[in-house]
């Protein structure tokens, strides 16, 4: 019996397949050879581990969406007084801070933003843009909430989200919208206010609520949860700037950082602004998602795998699934023409606090 | 938000109830906040902390080894507390006072089956660690990940399923030399 078909027979036993003649006869062996009985024993403890590790792993993925949903509702929480008579979630204030907005980022830096991760060479992509409570000031509206949220974030962060569904999903990376208040979505085209619906590790799902939505129709790109091949052709689309960047390269590694399997790495060049963007192959399907770049190198990214994103769209709602788009409409169109096709449903997002 | 009493909080975890853990976790939450925050924590380790002594505390309900004597309240605040004294001594952090906002219990007693519990993890962690590509991946995916056999040979380029099963049990016998190698 060859060393597989040995361990098929004692993962069978240990699962409870056998029948009870086989059963029978497999723990004779055992009695009969202690040294089996051993490894049996070891197999056991070994997949009974791994098992646990598993458990452990999806527990504190739970745990981390759960804390991100009580990390929003504390931020939705009703408006005081003094902020409900200013109207400040009217369109004239909105207007108003998004014209105090892009004076602010006419002058924003591109500073690199140290990730929680602490490994140096880790490099989350969502830029920075200055504090805006100065042109709030001179707006002369004082805004005197009891911030009752732990965590003040007084940055607004940026980087780019891509829709995923006609219905109004899309994705992004956690870490940009991580705690803000209010997030929107936008391009050359069009604005919409969008709520985080579901996170999962670095990864967030985004559903528009916006009155001056209706659909993304026409959405030509499908996300394609296949394996990644060494050596494909990748390109990207996102917001390092205010206008849209094209990139290019190829897959460089299977892994991502330090061995992660859940992600690999691109020769894709990518700066702050870009996480959260989408990575398709050379058909124009979404094969993964920007997250970061190595520190010491512009043109070595890492991209989550599409493969994780369909898992975890699975666990995004309890009600009716998110139906991802599965058409691709761009498949034989050269590259500048999928493009034109695709850059409407890339967006810039933007975390407000 | 539902609120659960103590009993139906357990009876609720035990069943795998996603609602009484959610539930379970934001009612805590605030109160270990507080305490690490003003025990020279910072917001992020007070996540750390909350979510090991949940994990623990859990994993213990749905093992049916759950011993409670006391409040829910006052088990997580005593797990965490223990938790936050050896990180603040293990960072030398701890001036030797500690401010306590609320009741605790002693569980020294349970700290030796715990540890030995948490040693394993530990072990198995770093067994698996060492394995390297692409053994690590394909032991995850099979056996935490749950793919099958098909998904990993496509995922892996195997030319067939039983090609990426005879690779697997390779891989597992090389965690099974690191990890009774370590552990003996």
């Amino acid at each position: 019996m060859t060393d597989t078909e040995k361990y098929e027979q004692i993962e069978k036993y240990l699962k409870g397949f056998m029948d009870s003649g086989e059963k029978i006869s497999f723990e004779e062996k055992m009695k009969a050879d202690p040294q089996f009985a051993l490894e049996v024993q070891e197999h056991q403890k070994i997949t009974d581990g791994l098992q646990s590790m598993g458990k452990r792993s999806t527990l504190k993925n739970k745990l981390d969406s759960i804390h991100a949903e009580m990390e929003l509702k504390k931020l939705k929480k009703p408006a005081s007084g003094i902020r409900r008579f200013l109207n400040v979630d009217s369109p004239v204030f909105a207007v108003a801070a998004s014209l105090a907005l892009l004076l602010a980022i006419t002058a924003f830096l591109l500073t690199d933003h140290v990730s929680n991760k602490q490994t140096s060479n880790y490099q989350e992509l969502s830029s920075k843009v200055i504090d805006l409570e100065q042109d709030q000031k001179s707006l002369k509206i004082q805004l005197k909430e009891k911030k009752k949220s732990p965590e003040v974030l007084p940055e607004k962060f940026r980087g780019t989200a891509f829709a995923i569904s006609q219905d109004g999903y899309l994705i992004t990376s956690y870490h940009i919208i991580k705690g803000a208040r209010s997030i929107y979505i936008e391009n050359g085209k069009s604005r919409f206010k969008a709520d985080l619906v579901y996170a999962d590790k670095d990864m967030a799902v985004l559903k528009i609520n916006d009155s001056t939505f209706s659909s993304f129709k026409g959405l030509p790109y499908s996300v394609k949860p296949k394996s990644t091949e060494l050596g494909e052709n990748v390109f990207t689309l996102g917001y390092p700037r205010e206008d849209i960047v094209y990139g290019e390269g190829s897959v460089s590694a299977s892994t991502g950082y330090e061995g992660d399997t859940i992600s690999f790495q691109v020769s894709v060049p990518v700066n702050p602004g870009n996480s959260g963007g989408p990575l398709f192959d050379s058909e124009g399907n979404v094969i993964g998602l920007i997250m970061a770049k190595h520190s010491q190198s512009d043109a070595t990214a890492f991209a989550l795998r599409s493969s994780y994103i369909m898992q975890a769209l699975k666990k995004a709602t309890d009600e009716k699934p998110i139906a991802v788009n599965k058409k691709n409409s761009i498949r034989y169109l050269k590259r500048s023409e999928q493009l034109k096709k695709i850059r409407d449903y890339v967006f810039v997002v933007k975390a407000y606090n | 938000m539902v609120h659960y009493s103590d009993e139906e909080m357990i009876a609720g975890l035990t069943a795998g109830s996603e609602s009484a853990l959610s539930s379970l976790y934001k009612s805590y939450f605030p109160m270990i906040l507080n305490f690490i925050q003003n025990n020279s924590g910072s917001y992020d380790e007070a996540k750390d902390v909350y979510q090991e002594a949940v994990i623990l505390f859990y994993e213990k309900v749905r093992e049916g080894r759950l011993e409670l004597s006391c409040r829910i309240k006052t088990y997580l605040y005593s797990v965490c507390r223990r938790l936050w004294l050896k990180r603040l001594s293990e960072k030398s952090r701890y001036s030797g006072g500690i401010e306590d906002s609320e009741k605790f219990i002693a569980i020294e007693n349970e700290e030796k089956a715990e540890e030995d519990y948490e040693n394993n993890f530990i072990h198995m962690k770093a067994a698996v660690d060492q394995l390297g590509e692409p053994c690590k991946s394909i032991i995850q995916d099979f056996y935490i990940h749950e793919l099958s056999m098909e998904e990993i040979a496509d995922k892996f380029g195997y030319t067939s399923s039983d090609n990426a099963k005879n690779q697997k049990y390779k891989c597992l016998q090389r965690l099974k030399k690191l990890f009774f190698n370590k552990a003996r």
